[in-house]
Parts: structure tokens; C-alpha cells; sequence
């Protein structure tokens, strides 16, 4: 107890030099927590992208993506006939302008047949304000909403089909929230018989993946697991990057802090020597000085856990806001965890040396020379 | 004849700075024996101080023997020493060198902590028993007055309840009215059965004490009662 007061009272004693300190910690801490939420929230687009709760998409073979593919309706029925498949849902996904309170925007429409969007977005789909849409009703999501600010009931004319603007929904992924959704029926004029896609659910994806392919020609099924994955794994190369750099913040904050305390090692020899006159081993002045060191490295990891959390949070609402890009960002504990151990590291790696110095002083010599 | 706590034998000790070779001890033989109050005098230079620090385990001698609670300290360890340091020693400087960060209290607490833990009540009446008041306990050592930080350090370096207090000067930064009041604490402690070595310049101490070692150029040159010493 004596000795973290004292970790206290000597951070407190010498404000400028602290501040400074923990404030170099606590931008390294920030960058870490910051490119990690930044890269969970990219993760969590890519699955909603690629297939929500689904386990397969069935696209055509033709088309290099889902949105772009279209397959006729009937797909989903022969899909749904295969051993194995649990759950089916057929999506239209269509890129158009579209005119909202007489303002033309343009934007993404995923058409979702029966509303099933919390399946096809893979996280819950919640009404903000209004409700879900209906047949002959559409939802903005949140960002779509700010930047065409409609009235609930507003006409949406997509253009030979006009649907009532039923409310503004918000989900964990920045992508949908960008989207307008609307079940299929109710863009049947528009697309005729087509679907963009079939979202399925199934526990056996490679085996269900073999037989659409064979039983069903022209078509293509992509495994969501294994697309995420390499999408992801391409991404946590940019993200191990981002780390590394961040890292290198994290360094030159761990020097700052191994500076800050081989100065207080070099002031504080005296004290050393009296510590070691009452009796304090050579262990027990390295951990007088460990302590300190990891207090102020983890008061910077809290403020850098803040900082990093709340500047990304500012950053990507000035993104939406002024540029109108939807970054997702992601906050969970293990990147908080994260950042504390990127602290806790600091602390005990810059502090070791100083400390080390502070456990070889010569009682004798720091007592007589000052 | 009382137990001795601490015995030196042929102990000497040379310091090494740079191309000087200083020679602080020749050959010193000194037994201590419990509950003596005894006071080692001498001129600056004579060697006193480093007399005191190899006799608390704080220093090593270079040759000779140096035997502290009954053993041998030239081949103990760095916990060992420390424990030494901590339970069987006490030490009171000339600069008090109290930490500064800590309290009155929490200095006194210090050693505790670094042994079996800190006892407040135990801290609090050793801080009243060298004359502290309560006022004074939260206070920081730069809010107190010479005499009253001695008080401290003499608090402190009770609070292991050692066998032998070792003081360096501790009245050299006093004025004569607060030297006579830490003399007066001393001598309570010592007539408690504390043994008391200090090491003074100020030869008109010497009267304190039960025996008197005179120590010039590093050798022990006289030794006696205070009556007997010729200073």
C-alpha cells in the first residue's frame, strides 16, 4: 500500500513531466485500440456482405459477386428441395436513384423476401423510428436517413413502383445502415422473376455447396465462412500493419517512460539509499520502481482506451457526416483488454532498466554524496 | 558480563576512486555489548561513518571480520544483509533522510512494510513515545522542524523494535536546546535496554554514553568510560 502512495505522490510531484509521459503512453494505447475497432467493424461488414447468418449464397455462376448476380425466383424452391438445407431466403439486391419527399438519391435496395432481415444482415435489424417495412413499405437505414432526412410516410418512387416510407432502422453494420430495405413483393414490378441471390442456412455447407452445383446449372455457391475468412485474413494483414505501426507509437511512449524514470532513479538516489539503510532488498527497490512505471503506463492505457475510442468515434461521425462513408467501429472488451495489455507491457518493459539502476545504487555512496 | 550483538574483528576497509586509495579503516577490533550506550569519536575523516554503516550490515569491510546478530556478514546474501538492516539495526542520520513522499506516519510504517506488514497503532506509539504529537502524524517531513524530523527517523528506527539503534551524527543538524532533547530520547531508549552505538564529532556528548571509542586515521586509538577517555 506504502508503495503504490508513494508511486502516487512522486507522479504527482513532478505534474509536467507526468502529464507528458502518460500522455506519450496513452497515444500509443489510442492508435491500438483505434485500428483494432476500426479492423473488428471491417470484419463485421465483410460477414453482413457476405452472407449474414447464412452458411451459403447461391448467386449466379456468371456474376462476380451477389449483387450483381440474378437467378430466377425459382432457385430458392429447388434449393430448398436439397437434403440438408434449413433455411432459405431469396434477396434482390438492386443499386438505383431513387426519389424520397420529391429528393432523388441515389442508394442500395436489398429486397428481403418475408422481411427477414435480421437473417440476411446477420445481427438485429431495429426500428429507430417507424417500424420495419411490410409489402408496399420501405425503411431507410440510420446514416441513409441523416443524409436524405425524409418524413415517416414519405412516398418513395423507385421509378414505376411507389412504396410509403414505414421508418429508419439501425443495425451493427455501417454498410446496411447505408441500405433501404423492402421485403421482395413489394418490388415485384421491378424485377419480375429475378432475385439477386439465395441466402441458405445449413450445417453441412461443403456437402449442400456439391449438390446445388450439380442439380442446379448455372449457378455458383459460395461457402460465407470460407469468404469471410480470406476477405478477413486479407484485412488482418492491413490490421497487423496498422498494429505494427501503432506499436512503434507504443515504443516511443515505452522510451518515454523509461526516460521519466531513469531521470526519477537519478534524483531519487538518496531516497534508494535510505529504502535500502531500513532494510529494502535490491527485489524490493526494482518493484518500488516497477510499480511506478506500470502506474504510469496504465493511467496512459486508460486515457489511451478513451482517447482511442472516443477520437474513432469522432472521426468516423465526421467521415458519415461530411463525406458521407460509413466506416463501422466495433468496441469490445477484448480490444480495451488489448490496449491495457499493450500498457502493461510498456510499463514493465520500460521500466525494467531504470529499475534495475535504482536496485544497484550503493546505499553508502547515494547516502554520502548528496 | 552482557551478550555482545555486534563484534568486529581486524576489519578493514579501502575505498577505491580512481587512482586514490583511501585507507577509512586500519584494523579495527570493537565488541558491543547489550544495552551499552556507546559513542564512537573522532575527527572528520577518522572513519566513524564507515564504521557505523559496516556495523549495520550497509557496507562490507574489505578484510576482517564483522559478526551482526550473531553472524558472519561478509558472505551473506542481499536478502540476508537487508534483513539485517530491516529487524536487527536501526539507523538515525545527521540529514534525517526521511522520504519526502511519505507522511510522518508513513515513514515510521516503511520498515514494517517491508518485513511482516504495516502496523499503524504500533507507528503511532513510537511516534508518541519520542515526543511526536498527534498533529504531526499526517504531516509531510518538509512541514516539520529539524528537531522533530529526528524525532521521525528515531521512530523509524524503532519501528522493527531492533536490538541495536546505530546513529551518524544525529545532533550535527540540530541546535543545542533540540540536540539535548534527541540526546534525552536516546538515553530513555537506551535505559529501556536499547543499545545505542553513535558515532559524533561533537565531543561534548560524549558524557551520554556509557563508553567512548576514539577512533583517528581510520585505528581505534582510545577506548574507555568518559571519565576515562583523555578527548
Amino acid at each position: 500500500m506504502i508503495t503504490l502512495k508513494m508511486a502516487v505522490r512522486n507522479l504527482a510531484r513532478r505534474k509536467v513531466r507526468s502529464l507528458i509521459t502518460i500522455l506519450g503512453v496513452a497515444i500509443g494505447i489510442s492508435a491500438v485500440v483505434s485500428i483494432s475497432s476500426v479492423a473488428k467493424g471491417m470484419q463485421h461488414d465483410i460477414k453482413v456482405a457476405l452472407g449474414g447468418s447464412a452458411s451459403l449464397i447461391v448467386k449466379s455462376k456468371t456474376a462476380p459477386d451477389p449483387l450483381s448476380s440474378l437467378l430466377d425466383q425459382s432457385v430458392e424452391e429447388r434449393v430448398r428441395r436439397i437434403p440438408g438445407v434449413k433455411h432459405t431466403v431469396s434477396v434482390w439486391f438492386n443499386n438505383r436513384v431513387v426519389t424520397i419527399g420529391g429528393r432523388r438519391q441515389p442508394i442500395m435496395i436489398a429486397a428481403v423476401e418475408r422481411g427477414q432481415y435480421d437473417f440476411v444482415v446477420g445481427s438485429r435489424v431495429e426500428p429507430i423510428r417507424g417500424k420495419l417495412p411490410g409489402d408496399g413499405e420501405a425503411a431507410l437505414g440510420s446514416l441513409a436517413w441523416n443524409q436524405i432526412r425524409p418524413r415517416l410516410g414519405d412516398t418513395v418512387d423507385l421509378g414505376g413502383v411507389k412504396l410509403r416510407l414505414a421508418g429508419e432502422f439501425r443495425t451493427s453494420s455501417q454498410l446496411a445502415n447505408m441500405c433501404m430495405i423492402t421485403t421482395l413483393d413489394s418490388v415485384k414490378a421491378l424485377r419480375g422473376r429475378a432475385v439477386s441471390c439465395v441466402f441458405v442456412q445449413t450445417s453441412d455447407p461443403r456437402r449442400v455447396k456439391r449438390e446445388i452445383e450439380r442439380r442446379i446449372p448455372g449457378v455458383e455457391a459460395i461457402e460465407t465462412s470460407k469468404a469471410v475468412q480470406g476477405m478477413i485474413n486479407n484485412l488482418r494483414t492491413v490490421e497487423i500493419a496498422g498494429l505494427a505501426l501503432s506499436c512503434i507509437a507504443g515504443i516511443v511512449g515505452g522510451l518515454g517512460v523509461a526516460n521519466t524514470m531513469l531521470m526519477s532513479v537519478l534524483e531519487r538516489r538518496r531516497e534508494i539509499g535510505v529504502m535500502k539503510a531500513v532494510g529494502a532488498t535490491r527485489a524490493r527497490v526494482m518493484k518500488i520502481f516497477l510499480v511506478e512505471s506500470m502506474l504510469i503506463s496504465l493511467i496512459g492505457g486508460a486515457l489511451g482506451c478513451v482517447l482511442g475510442v472516443a477520437g474513432t468515434y469522432v472521426v468516423v461521425d465526421l467521415l458519415q457526416r461530411l463525406e458521407g462513408k460509413a466506416i463501422t467501429m466495433i468496441v469490445t472488451p477484448d480490444t480495451i483488454l488489448r490496449g491495457f495489455l499493450v500498457a502493461i507491457g510498456i510499463g514493465v518493459f520500460s521500466g525494467l532498466y531504470p529499475a534495475w539502476k535504482a536496485a544497484k545504487v550503493d546505499p553508502v555512496k547515494a547516502l554520502r554524496h548528496e | 558480563m552482557a551478550e555482545v550483538v555486534i563484534e568486529l574483528e581486524g576489519v578493514r576497509k579501502v575505498y577505491n576512486s580512481g587512482p586514490t586509495r583511501v585507507e577509512a579503516l586500519r584494523g579495527v577490533d570493537l565488541r558491543v555489548r547489550r544495552g551499552e550506550f556507546l559513542m564512537i569519536v573522532g575527527p572528520s575523516g577518522s572513519g566513524k561513518s564507515t564504521l557505523l554503516h559496516i556495523m549495520g550490515a550497509l557496507d562490507t569491510p574489505t578484510s576482517g571480520r564483522v559478526k551482526v546478530a550473531g553472524r558472519e556478514i561478509s558472505n551473506l546474501s542481499d536478502r540476508e544483509l537487508a534483513r539485517i538492516r530491516n529487524r536487527y539495526v536501526g539507523f538515525v542520520f545527521q540529514e534525517f533522510n526521511l522520504i519526502e513522499t511519505l507522511t510522518v506516519l508513513e515513514n515510521v510504517m516503511f520498515p514494517m512494510a517491508l518485513a511482516d506488514g504495516e502496523d499503524e497503532e504500533r507507528a503511532k506509539r513510537l511516534l508518541l513515545k519520542v515526543g511526536l504529537s498527534e498533529e504531526h502524524f499526517d504531516k509531510f517531513p518538509n512541514q516539520l522542524s529539524g528537531g522533530e524530523r529526528q524525532r521521525v527517523a528515531i521512530a523509524r528506527a524503532l519501528a522493527n523494535d531492533p536490538e541495536v539503534i546505530l546513529a551518524d551524527e544525529p545532533t550535527g543538524q540540530l541546535d543545542t536546546k533540540n540536540s539535548h532533547r534527541i540526546m534525552e530520547v536516546f538515553k530513555s531508549l537506551n535505559e529501556d535496554g536499547r543499545t545505542i552505538v553513535m558515532v559524533t564529532h561533537d565531543l561534548s556528548l560524549t558524557r551520554w554514553a556509557d563508553r567512548v571509542v576514539v577512533l583517528r586515521d581510520g585505528k581505534i586509538v582510545e577506548e574507555g568510560s568518559p571519565d576515562e577517555v583523555t578527548l
